[in-house]
């Protein structure tokens, strides 16, 4: 085998990993912001909807249809093509080999958009299927999942040419991705959509696959990131490679058992919840033990957390990951669930994991990566600055008030005493801060579009140092560099 | 994407330094990462598998019967629980919701239709004869308060026995009515006496009240205290 071992050679690698990978992964991150604003916009719209009932009250736009594509737009719009363009730049970059299948993947990417945009006009029109996170009819869920068959066939690819001799723990997430995301998609649709299984067994495979749409697809992809990042910008190895081989393996091991868990107190054979619960439960390891792993890593580092966009974001996106997973691990509980099951927790908790964790951590990857990608800098410090501190305010407002409302709304329901509407008048107000935090999340994605559409605007352009959260670079004084060059 | 030809810059172009000029980030960058070898404490490894256990108690315990039809998480054993004895007049209020569309929630039925309840010899009266017109019913002319009805009253047998003695005792206690509670042993004893006997008319009613009860006397009928 041909390994790499100067630093010249690994330089040259890297450069020809990412001119390979060029229009591919812009494609696809580009994509995926787009659904993301789209799927931003559509969630304040149902937001709005819960607490202003008459706003756009259009057959198209009711709660039940908007509601549906809100959720399928971010975990497939913006998740899958984000995680995506993470999976395959990562792969060159770790396997230091050029990007195979270029062509296919273009394509792939532009049927998966039209996939999305076929379901998504399909579930406006009232042709959702009514199955939670599978709502795209079966015709355009074919066109997401075809395009993932050259994703994982280039994945597979670039690891048998692999010109390192050691394989990185974020190798092992993005390798196993590929295995699991086709394997869950077609058993889902299987079980549902076509009918293999009925009743009450359709309803388990149903939240069998909505957790691990988001255990399995998304958060390997972005502990995958987190693994590859912290250590790349702050210079130093990961802490334990013992530590990642526990964490790795107890991910696999658990998170599969977990999505029961939202069936707790339904019509379902006792031992399936358990099973959910105890899943859901040891969950604790893998989490803490990553946690550890990326906490001492970092440790000593904390300092580059003022310059760093990248680092910034992805140790927001690492520390949210210990968040939301204890959390969520808590909330399996039949105890918690007593409480908080059918509130507004819930949905606190998935923002929390979706925005707090995995989508910091696919923005840091895009700070990272696109100045490589694109052979310039980010224009805006303050765009990034803006962007970082929407994320972070946003997700917190919007966790903040969803889990303490959900907490009081649980309680309130649970006392037969309190009439059903006085519980639908306390959430008002928070129903409100939630569109409130929507506004934020949506302002931080604004800022993020134009910094990147700059970037995707304006010829090459280089410089020695990067953009940092101290620079001083602005638009003005990019074209002013511009003109020098 | 607008310079596509420019995708193999290596080839492109054979001068080093203008290749590395255009690729200021990715030559300023830290070398890929690598993993540290930093020992996992034992204890930590101790109670990773201390907690594994926990997780397997819980679903041993909590795993019901581990069929597709064991609904509860702890198996079902232990003495029956009995459930506590229900207040007959608020049971007997909720049954007689069925009553109502005849005898009115006033009790007083409607004037040359359905006979009233209130003040009503055949509800005040004879608890045995009351018991047996709930569970028959009557068919034809009958005369309660000197008003001669003819009406059918369907038979209540379907309901249990502790209902049929609640809304008896809850007839017996509205509307200013005051009697004694029904016994629900009685409504057991007399749903067998009156079993096939089909509905009554106003004689074969009188003659069933008249004769005595087959076994354990019944006591009197409380006198109606108005």
């Amino acid at each position: 085998m041909n390994v790499v071992n100067s630093p010249t050679e690994e330089i040259r690698a890297r450069i020809e990993a990412d001119s390979s990978a060029r229009v591919v992964v812009t494609l696809y991150w580009a994509s995926a912001l787009f659904w993301l604003t789209f799927a931003t916009l559509a969630g304040l719209i149902s937001s709005i909807k819960l607490h202003s009932p008459d706003f756009l009250n259009y057959e198209w736009l009711t709660f039940g249809r908007i509601r549906p594509v809100h959720w399928d737009t971010a975990i497939y719009g913006f998740g899958g093509l984000a995680a995506s363009g993470t999976l395959l730049w990562l792969q060159a970059r770790l396997c230091q080999v050029k990007l195979p299948f270029r062509g296919p993947l273009i394509i792939g990417g532009i049927l998966y958009n039209l996939g999305m945009v076929l379901g998504v006009i399909a579930v406006l029109a009232g042709y959702s299927t009514g199955v939670e996170t599978l709502e795209f009819p079966v015709w355009a869920m074919t066109f997401l999942v075809l395009p993932f068959v050259v994703i994982v066939i280039a994945n597979f690819t670039m690891y048998a040419r692999k010109k390192t001799q050691h394989t990185y723990v974020s190798q092992w997430y993005l390798m196993a991705v590929t295995v699991w995301f086709p394997v869950l998609v077609l058993s889902a649709e299987a079980c549902i959509n076509f009918g293999a299984v009925d009743g009450v067994a359709q309803a388990i495979a149903n939240w069998w696959y909505g957790h691990n749409v988001v255990g399995l697809f998304a958060t390997p992809t972005g502990i995958a990131a987190a693994y590859y990042l912290i250590p790349k910008v702050i210079g130093k190895p990961i802490h334990s490679y013992h530590l990642s081989l526990v964490g790795f393996w107890t991910n696999a091991i658990f998170y599969n058992w977990a999505g029961t868990h939202h069936l707790t107190g339904g019509p379902l054979p006792a031992w399936t919840i358990t099973v959910g619960v105890v899943g859901s439960m040891m969950m604790f390891i893998p989490v803490i033990t990553i946690g550890i792993n990326h906490h001492m890593t970092m440790l000593g580092s904390f300092h580059l957390l003022k310059t760093s966009p990248t680092l910034r974001f992805a140790v927001m996106g690492s520390m949210m990951y210990t968040v939301a997973s204890f959390q969520g691990s808590l909330e399996a509980l039949r105890t918690h669930q007593e409480v908080t099951h059918f509130t507004h927790y819930t949905i606190g908790h998935v923002h929390l994991g979706m925005y707090g964790f995995f989508a910091p951590l696919m923005f840091a990857m895009m700070y990272y990566a696109m100045p490589r990608l694109m052979r310039q800098e980010w224009s805006s410090a303050r765009l990034i600055r803006i962007h970082f501190w929407c994320t972070l305010v946003g997700t917190a407002l919007y966790g903040g008030a969803m889990c303490f409302a959900g907490v009081k709304q649980g309680l309130m329901m649970n006392d037969p005493a309190i009439p059903f509407l006085k519980v639908v008048e306390f959430t008002i107000p928070f129903l409100q801060l939630r569109t409130l935090a929507g506004l934020i999340l949506l302002s931080g994605t604004m800022a993020f579009l134009i910094n990147f559409g700059r970037m995707m605007a304006r010829h090459k352009l280089t410089f020695a140092d990067p953009t940092l959260f101290t620079s001083e670079r602005n638009w003005d004084a990019l074209l002013e560099e511009e003109q020098k060059v | 994407m607008s310079d596509q030809k420019n995708s193999d810059p290596i080839q492109m172009h054979p001068d080093e330094d203008s290749v590395f000029r255009i690729h200021t980030a990715a030559m300023r960058e830290m070398e890929e990462p690598r993993d540290g070898i930093s020992p996992t404490p034992v204890s930590y490894i101790i109670t990773c598998f201390l907690y594994l256990l926990c997780g397997g108690f819980y679903m041993g315990y909590y795993g019901g019967t581990w069929k597709g039809d064991g609904l509860a998480e702890r198996p079902i054993g232990g003495p029956a629980v009995v459930a506590p004895p229900q207040d007959p007049m608020k049971l007997g209020r909720e049954i007689f919701n069925s009553c109502m569309q005849c005898h009115q929630e006033s009790g007083l039925g409607v004037p040359g239709s359905y006979p009233p309840l209130a003040g009503s010899e055949y509800v005040l009266g004879d608890k045995r004869r009351l018991a047996a017109i709930l569970m028959n019913g009557i068919n034809g002319d009958f005369v309660v308060k000197g008003q001669t009805y003819n009406s059918k009253m369907p038979s209540w047998a379907m309901l249990e026995d502790e209902e049929i003695a609640a809304v008896a005792t809850y007839v017996r206690n509205t509307w200013g009515n005051r009697a004694d509670t029904m016994p629900i042993d009685l409504v057991k004893s007399v749903r067998k006496e009156v079993d096939g006997k089909g509905e009554w008319k106003s004689a074969t009613l009188a003659e069933f009240a008249a004769t005595a009860p087959p076994a354990a006397a019944v006591p009197p009928p409380g006198a109606p205290k108005k």
